[in-house]
């Protein structure tokens, strides 16, 4: 922080006001100056037995009298500075997060055991200063320290070297949300929280990766390194992550390779995989059930069935088949959409590498993910949501449907080898998935409310949380917000959350890029973070080398040196 | 050498005035101020009324008085200081009341040359503290300066001294003596002209006089406008 007065000091000012539930009021220290003060800051209060590890969430100038304000002194005046700081002031109101006993450090101290949710607040006067790496780490963990439980995300406001982060045993336990209007880091953030997840063998990740953004390199839209590629997942964990398509041409043609390509035969998708196509489709209710007719007729062969018919001929087969004819129409018109996606193929094809059948390739992502390692699946240039749509909650359903085998019989045995390993569904667009309606259609809704009871939970990726149930928001574990503008969609990032109003403002005062608010199950208070930079140090800290680098090891390893 | 080892000239809390040989350099921290070895010449007046609370001085012959709101010292053991908040100029003879003459001052000093010697000044002076083991102390001495004692005016050096703590200037402001804002504006200007920063002193002079007019903002607004318009 920078002070524009003289008489320097670290206190940033003494508490004045404040109550257990509107929060504390600071009297900011003259010699600061009140635009170097900004919302969402780490601070800690010094109370007498207590430290408050607390956030500023709001600013707010004041005057000693009216008059003042009434007859306001010229800007840059004798008398202008004479009140600055006495008689003209700013009070900045803080949130307590959590306290701790004073004294309380080193080997004593026990995050569980001794950080503790406020119960008080601290006496008139206490000295409120600005955090330092110490109060950080006691309160976040440190990376360094336990590299497989915590992983650093980013630095608190104006703490460039100091490290937030995030509890990932706790990251896992729930569903998670990201979120932020378009352009401000989310991508950025879910790939770091992914690599995080990867490095630590804590979960498995599924990614339905809508722009082929995670798994190889992509670009960077702006910044320092902008237009330079930013290494995707198998970058940096080449051995760890499986990359799957359902777009080969785009891979071949950003000349990246991949493990497995994925086709949707008609005949192996269910009338259950329409329904949540509903809105997108802007199908009517009474079609569905039209859909479910054709499947007691046609069994797996239902969807070819109904594409197939001749449109002149719709009527005598409606009658034939004893459907409503508008409903079949209907439903054919919208259905031939989901023909016309190019990785949906009439029948099971055979090609050099044998038989391409979705079973196959979903056993094979299934035995992957069982096996620890990470799948990616790229759209390619399939960006449309009713494809999106359409195989995120297909193939989601259908290992869903395997987790919960597994758990059961983790549950029947309770053997530790038979747990199934925690996975994680990355989605993008969420509200798609999981606003209302579509929420108790689509295998999200219910993975969602589960509570990874069969070991599978959900990483939302989404620029309009608004748009998502609310019950699913309030299950929501872990949520890091990036900027948001829409009044809705920060009320709807704060659903469920207690005295989440003074919240609201620091998240609508956040950077436009590469800054987040992380809230929930994972870190023990809420806090901004100028999230991590997604780069070379970056990926060092994941293991990564370069060729050079590699040989260069690989050389000293020949030759009997030292690595 | 009591202090100090180099100091050009110091005056210490007693006001004795020493005058050090040897090579001129700044002086250490504390207490220093140069003096005049020539005590006499450097006075202004003498100590002619005396009390725990104020003094009045008279002027030298055709010696300038003081300025209104100005800082004096006055005493040899114990060196208070005062500051200046009248001044007069009377008849030496109280049974002759000047009257009006019409003349130019040149004409005056013509037809008039011994006007001056049958003329006095006086200077009223309030006592705001004293110097005591080098650090100024605020407050009313437990005893009056002494009669005839000399009195001086206080150099840049002690000025910064006694307004490190400007507590001092609540006595001046509750002292009731006429014209207390004037008084108030005259001191904080010798306090700044003490000063090299003048800006950085008149805001703190004027913070510490904001405290005074705490619920009279109109007050204060002119009187810090007015101290501006100093500057
Ligand atoms: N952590 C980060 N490290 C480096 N650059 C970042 C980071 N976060 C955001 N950026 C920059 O901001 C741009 C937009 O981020 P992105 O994740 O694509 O936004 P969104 O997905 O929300 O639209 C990126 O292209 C990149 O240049
Ligand atoms: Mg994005």
């Amino acid at each position: 922080m920078v002070v524009n007065r003289e008489n320097h000091s670290h206190n940033l000012g003494v508490i004045t006001a404040g109550s257990l539930a509107e929060g504390l009021e600071m009297r900011l220290d003259p010699a600061y100056a009140v635009e170097q003060v900004r919302a969402g800051k780490f601070v800690v209060v010094e109370g007498s037995e207590f430290d408050f590890f607390s956030m500023i969430t709001d600013v707010c100038l004041d005057a000693s009298s009216g008059a003042i304000l009434r007859d306001p002194p010229r800007r840059s005046s004798l008398l202008d500075d004479v009140l600055a700081g006495d008689h003209t002031y700013a009070t900045i109101s803080l949130k307590p997060m959590l306290m701790l006993q004073r004294g309380v450090a080193g080997e004593r101290f026990d995050r569980e055991e001794h950080l503790r949710p406020v119960k008080s607040i601290p006496v008139h006067f206490s000295t409120v200063r600005e955090a330092g790496k110490d109060d950080v780490n006691r309160v976040f963990g440190e990376e360094s320290v336990t590299q497989t439980r915590f992983f650093n995300l980013g630095a608190p406001l104006d703490m460039d070297n100091v490290e937030v982060c995030l509890d990932l045993d706790r990251f896992i336990e729930r569903s998670n949300g990201i979120f932020g209007k378009t352009g401000t880091g989310k991508t950025f953030l879910t790939r770091l929280v992914l690599a995080g997840l990867i490095r630590s063998h804590k979960a498995v990740n599924l990614i339905f990766d809508m722009h082929s953004e995670y798994g190889w390199e992509t670009r960077a839209e702006s910044g320092p390194g902008k237009d330079a590629f930013v290494k995707g997942l198998k970058n940096l964990f080449p051995g760890k992550v499986l990359i799957c398509t359902l777009d080969p041409d785009s891979a071949r043609q950003r000349n990246v390779s991949f493990d497995l390509e994925v086709q949707i035969p008609l005949n192996e998708i269910e009338v259950e995989d329409i329904a949540p196509l509903q809105e997108e489709l802007n199908l009517h209710p009474t079609a569905i059930e039209t859909a479910y007719i054709l499947r007691n007729l046609f069994k797996k062969n239902w969807l070819k069935k109904l594409l197939d018919t001749d449109p002149a001929e719709m009527k005598e087969q409606a009658e034939q088949w004893g459907a409503n004819k508008e409903s079949l129409a209907a439903l054919y018109r919208k259905l031939r959409a989901v023909r016309d996606l190019p990785f949906v193929v009439d029948k099971t094809e055979t090609k050099a590498e044998g038989e391409i059948t979705l079973t196959a390739s979903i056993r094979r992502i299934i035995e992957e993910l069982r096996g620890g390692r990470h799948v990616d699946l790229e759209f390619g240039r399939v960006s449309g949501m009713l494809a999106y749509l359409l195989v995120a909650n297909l193939i989601s359903r259908r290992i869903h449907h395997e987790w919960v085998k597994d758990a059961e019989k983790y549950m029947a045995t309770q053997k530790l080898e038979d747990r199934p390993r925690p996975l994680l569904i990355t989605i993008e667009e969420a509200h798609k998935f999981l606003n209302p309606a579509a929420a108790r259609q689509t295998i999200f809704g219910v993975i969602a409310r589960e509570l990874r009871k069969y070991f599978v939970s959900l990483l939302v990726v989404d620029q309009r949380p608004s748009g998502i149930d609310d019950e699913i928001l309030s299950q929501l574990g872990t949520r890091i917000t990036a900027l948001l503008n829409d009044e809705k969609d920060i009320q709807a990032v704060f659903t469920g959350v207690s005295g989440a109003s003074a919240l609201r403002n620091v998240l609508a005062t956040l950077d436009t890029k590469q800054q987040a608010l992380i809230l929930g199950h994972a870190t023990p208070m809420p806090v901004v973070v100028k999230t991590r930079t997604y780069g070379l140090d970056f990926y060092r800290a994941m293991g990564w080398e370069s060729k050079e680098e590699k040989s260069l090891r690989l050389g000293r390893i020949t030759a009997g040196l030292p690595e | 050498m009591p202090r100090g080892e180099s100091d050009h000239f110091s005056i210490f809390a007693d006001g004795i005035i020493i005058q050090h040989v040897g090579a001129v350099r700044e002086p250490p921290d504390g207490v220093y101020f140069h003096g005049n070895s020539k005590k006499m010449t450097d006075a202004i007046g003498e100590v002619v009324n005396t009390s725990t609370t104020e003094i009045v001085g008279q002027c030298r012959r055709n010696g300038r008085p003081p300025a209104f709101g100005s800082f004096i010292q006055v005493g040899v053991e114990i060196c208070r200081i005062g500051v200046v908040y009248n001044v007069e100029t009377t008849s030496i003879d109280p049974n002759r009341r000047p009257s009006a003459l019409g003349l130019s001052e040149e004409q005056l000093q013509r037809s008039y040359p011994q006007l001056s010697s049958l003329l006095r000044s006086q200077f009223q002076a309030l006592l705001i503290g004293w110097l005591s083991d080098n650090r100024f102390v605020y407050g009313l001495p437990q005893t009056p300066p002494s009669l005839h004692a000399q009195v001086q005016p206080c150099r840049d050096e002690v000025i910064r001294c006694i307004s490190r703590d400007l507590g001092f200037l609540r006595l001046i402001y509750a002292s009731g003596k006429s014209a207390t804002e004037d008084l108030l504006l005259g001191v904080c200007r010798s306090i700044i002209e003490a000063h090299e920063r003048k800006r950085t002193e008149a805001v703190r002079v004027g913070k510490a006089v904001s405290e005074l007019y705490r619920d009279d903002y109109d007050t204060l607004k002119r009187f810090i406008t007015r101290l501006e318009s100093w500057l």
